[in-house]
């Protein structure tokens, strides 16, 4: 049976007219008799029903979507089979893609980015939390309704696996995939990550990170290139939000956010202070790009060959790698915000904005009705200013509250004016006085003992007590408060010196001896230390501690690596300098003619634009020559001899064969060229199409009949016996 | 030359979209033709993309005016390809439908073929090699050092086919000209063989044969009794003593 307008679905659903067709599944927007109510339902396409697989996949997982219910999710009322044809009912939401969204405002506010990217990540956290991994988020399937709700469609069925043969043109996109899903590997939340990143550097810069003209070539790059810094294109993106987008986007799942709640949390966090540096991400292990480490990947690989990923799903132990888990927990409990922040700060007042937002917007619409210009347009782009506004009352709100002592901690609501004349506070914790002072005043901030105390912590003449937090951003010049030690009381422990040790190993190290506080790693750039080794730590080696001292590492984050600029379309001597001036050595330079590009202006580079590399590496460009000259050669003497003479000759002159046509002919013998144009003797340039006509003999000569086609059955020909 | 071709739907499918076509007579200068074709799209349209495309093809080599046998495979495959893309336009049920396929002829000593998308020709004789390269998604991965062969074999993406024939205007096919060996057997098939047969039980089945009939039923029974998940197209050949060079 096939869809038709009018039929009723399993004796309750009416379709009503076609609204959209996907990959798999046709569209249509229906009617529930029972509930009497508006739905959409989506109609598994007929060459998917006949694959027993995805047909079992596509029901059980629209079932597991189905018990899923929230406002940031697209929801699933149904799931069911008609006389052959699978659906699945689903709420009917009116409203515009996030990618039509991005398309009519080509870039996206950074407070709109986080409002839709908050509300996404709910929806998805929801399902999460449910085990279902959504595999297939994009903006194609994140919509923003009339009453401006994001919600997120799609759940678990758009990445179901067929056996069928289907073409890379009509598949989905693989611009959002995630390198482990490319490779065909384990995929989990974090892969869902993953393309929320890659969706939030479209929302910022209005185009996707990894493009290409083929499948293949965009999945490569996804499993092999590194992401391009989203400042690069957008420079005035706030820090913080661009340290997201590349935490999300990692291509090692394990350095990414772990779930949807510390995304949020960053993201959140983001708004208020929007040039924070709080966005921790890992650093590599290794300076190579190995991207995940082969041994696991083959475990994985094996524990997945079984077709159902989700059963297993569960059993997976993520807390494996103790390291990562350690700095997680150190990172965020380290700070004690979370937990008031979250829960009084924002939520509520949030959320109650958002309705009375809602409200605003009913009105609104009474009031426009459905004239004047794509007014379904006007109001979502009207909904997504008021959130914005909304998100800004928020902040007024959370400020308040802070002034009025209702958050223990957040950091500082900055003015924009006085951006420039901000510094963040140094640790100093653990230094020497002297040591704290030079750290300090190198950030134009003064230095202060206010009092000299013994330290149950810190060794005689180092800092026990700093009074402003390390990490706070305050004006220039302001002074710092410190206390430091007279003497140390209680067990004493030398400082062992990890230096080039591997951060596990320097942190094991220090266990060994007996410390108890060891902090979250600084991650610093080195030029001589290996990224993912120890440079040294605070209280410094040697130095006298206790037990309770804590003792932070200084990790390498590797050599800081320089951007490639974009050279293409500059000029030969401009874009050498332009190398030279990033830190960066001219590599080969090449000139070659080249028709589309005017002489002297660079057409290529070895190292694309935007992309990291490390200090002194070597760019090659091509420069352009100019059109070059076309070489002309006359047409070679083809009358009078064989087609297959004649196409030799043209093709050893450089000439290639144009229309062949076949003419009667008294006078040249059957075969032979009769003419070609343009004429034998001409000058025309290399690589010119010369048209041939040949010879079928003289008229009534033509003796060949038509062989009647043998009609061959696709079977056997000669099943004759043979010996192998 | 010794030729013989089946297809069958496998144990999961409704339908048949694979197609084999086989003759040992001349079709325009083309002494002998072999074909298969696995078709993609709706319920009709896979099926009827894989027959009419081979259809075509051998229409085309009839009115041939080229006698250079990589010039024609190269010429016919793409006005195959024109052609299936316009029949798809006209009929709003054939829309979105294609095919792989793979055409070869053996004249005198030599072996000529064409392939478009994931459907494989095969050299059998000491060992198995695989002559074709696939136009599949997670191949060319693998041939672009993006994942490894290990990845791939498992890989859920494999069913995804970056070329094919009636997709997009001005598809490219690969030629191949191979001059074939004393022992040489071709093997072609669709990936409803190539997926449920490892290649080295491939060559033992062939090698354990009396003949290429039992070979390719025998073929066909062991990616059936391995699960059939998808439609099987299998066309083998083996040159007669004057048609190999020694």
């Amino acid at each position: 049976m096939s869809v038709k307008d009018g039929i009723v679905l399993g004796k309750r659903y009416e379709v009503l007219s076609k609204v959209g067709a996907g990959g798999m599944a046709d569209v249509y927007k229906g009617k529930d008799r029972m509930l009497n109510r508006y739905v959409a339902i989506k109609v598994l396409k007929k060459e998917y029903k006949e694959d027993e697989n995805f047909v079992r996949k596509f029901r059980s997982e629209a079932q597991a979507a189905a018990g899923l219910m929230h406002p940031n999710i697209v929801n699933v009322y149904d799931v069911g089979e008609d006389r052959g044809l699978y659906y699945m009912v689903m709420e009917l939401v009116e409203g515009i893609t996030l990618k039509e969204y991005i398309e009519k405002k080509g870039r996206l506010s950074h407070k709109e980015v986080i409002s839709i990217a908050i509300q996404m990540c709910t929806g998805l956290g929801v399902a999460h939390a449910a085990d279902i991994i959504h595999r297939d988020i994009k903006p194609q399937n994140i919509i923003i309704s009339k009453d401006g709700k994001v919600k997120v469609t799609d759940f678990g069925i758009a990445k179901a696996t067929t056996s069928n043969t289907v073409s890379s043109n009509a598949m989905g996109s693989v611009h959002y995939t995630s390198p482990e899903q490319a490779r065909g590997g384990f995929s989990d939340q974090r892969s869902d990550i993953y393309s929320v990143g890659i969706t939030l550097f479209e929302m910022v810069t209005g185009q996707v990170p990894f493009d290409g003209d083929s499948t293949v070539s965009v999945a490569i790059k996804h499993l092999q290139e590194e992401i391009m810094s989203p400042s690069e294109l957008v420079p005035d993106i706030p820090y913080s939000l661009e340290q997201i987008i590349l935490k999300c986007t990692q291509k090692n799942s394990e350095r990414r956010y772990r779930n949807t709640d510390e995304l949020i949390q960053d993201m959140k966090r983001s708004l208020v202070d929007p040039d924070g540096d709080f966005v921790a991400i890992p650093p590599q292990r290794n300076a190579n790009t190995v991207i995940i480490r082969g041994d696991e990947l083959d475990i994985i690989g094996d524990a997945y060959e079984d077709e159902d990923d989700f059963d297993e799903y569960d059993s997976r132990d993520f807390g494996r790698d103790r390291e990562y888990d350690e700095y997680d927990d150190g990172e965020y409990d380290g700070h004690g915000y979370d937990d008031d922040y979250d829960d009084r700060g924002y939520d509520d007042d949030y959320d109650r904005d958002y309705d009375d937002f809602d409200d605003e917007f009913d009105e609104y619409d009474s009031r426009h009705g459905s004239g004047g210009v794509n007014p379904r347009m006007n109001k979502v782009m009207k909904i997504l200013t008021a959130v914005v506004i909304v998100i800004i009352l928020f902040i007024v709100i959370f400020t308040i509250g802070k002034t009025a002592g209702l958050f223990k901690f957040g950091p500082t609501l900055k003015n924009e004016k006085t951006k420039d004349d901000e510094v963040k506070v140094p640790n100093v914790v653990g230094k020497t006085e002297d040591e704290a002072k030079k750290a300090l005043n190198e950030v134009g901030l003064g230095f202060k003992v206010d009092e000299r105390k013994e330290s149950k912590q810190y060794e005689a003449g180092t800092v026990s007590e700093q009074k402003t937090e390390a990490g706070k951003k305050v004006k220039k010049n302001t002074t710092v408060h410190v206390v430091v030690s007279s003497a140390l009381v209680g067990d004493k422990i030398k400082v062992p010196d990890v230096s080039g040790m591997s951060e596990d190993d320097a942190r094991s190290r220090l266990q060994q001896e007996g410390f108890k506080k060891i902090a979250t790693p600084q991650y610093e750039y080195s030029d001589s230390v290996a990224e993912g080794d120890v440079i040294g730590t605070t209280p410094a080696a040697n130095a006298e501690a206790t037990e309770d001292t804590e003792i932070v590492m200084r990790v390498s984050k590797g050599t800081e690596k320089k951007t490639v600029p974009n050279l293409i379309g500059m000029m030969d001597a401009d874009a050498q300098s332009a190398i030279l001036a990033e830190g960066l050595v001219v590599g080969s330079v090449g000139y070659e003619y080249n028709d589309d590009v005017p002489e002297g202006q660079v057409y290529a580079q070895s190292v694309d634009g935007g992309k990291k590399v490390a200090p002194g590496t070597a760019v090659g460009i091509s420069v352009s020559n100019g059109p070059k000259p076309a070489e002309k050669v006359e047409v070679p003497p083809v009358t009078d001899t064989s087609l297959e003479n004649a196409r030799q000759l043209l093709s050893s002159a450089g000439l290639s064969v144009g229309n062949v046509s076949y003419q009667y002919s008294d006078s040249v013998a059957a075969g032979n060229v009769i003419s070609c144009s343009p004429g034998v003797g001409n000058s025309v340039e290399e690589g010119t199409s010369v048209s041939l006509v040949v010879s079928q003999g003289p008229k009534g000569s033509d003796s060949g009949t038509d062989p009647e086609e043998p009609e061959d059955p696709p079977q056997t020909i000669d099943p004759g016996i043979f010996g192998f | 030359m010794k030729i013989y071709a089946m297809t069958d739907v496998g144990r999961k499918r409704e339908v048949n979209q694979d197609y084999v076509y086989v003759t040992d007579k001349p079709i325009g200068p083309f002494p002998n033709l072999l074909a298969v074709a696995d078709g993609m799209g709706g319920h009709k349209a896979g099926d009827f993309a894989s027959k009419y495309t081979v259809g075509v093809l051998r229409e085309e080599l009839e009115n041939t005016p080229l006698n250079k046998p990589e010039e024609i495979l190269r010429n016919v495959v793409s006005i195959a390809n024109d052609k299936l893309i316009e029949a798809a336009s006209a009929d709003i049920k054939l829309e979105g439908m294609g095919t792989t396929l793979v055409v070869a002829t053996v004249v005198g000593n030599t072996l000529y073929f064409a392939n478009v998308g994931d459907s494989r020709l095969y050299l059998i004789n000491e060992k198995i090699r695989q002559i074709s390269k696939d136009h599949s998604l997670v191949e060319e991965m693998v041939r672009l050092g993006g994942i490894k062969a290990e990845e791939a074999k498992n890989h859920p993406d494999k069913n995804i086919i970056t070329r094919a024939i009636g997709v997009k205007e001005g598809v490219e096919a690969d030629i191949y000209e191979y001059r074939l060996k004393k022992g040489d057997m071709i093997l072609m098939c669709t990936d409803g063989l190539s997926n449920m047969v490892e290649d080295e039980d491939m060559f033992d089945i062939v090698r354990g044969s009396r003949d290429i009939v039992e070979a390719v039923q025998m073929l066909i029974e062991k990616a059936n009794s391995n699960g059939g998940r998808d439609n099987i197209g299998v066309v083998m050949a083996v040159p007669l003593a004057d048609e190999v060079s020694v």
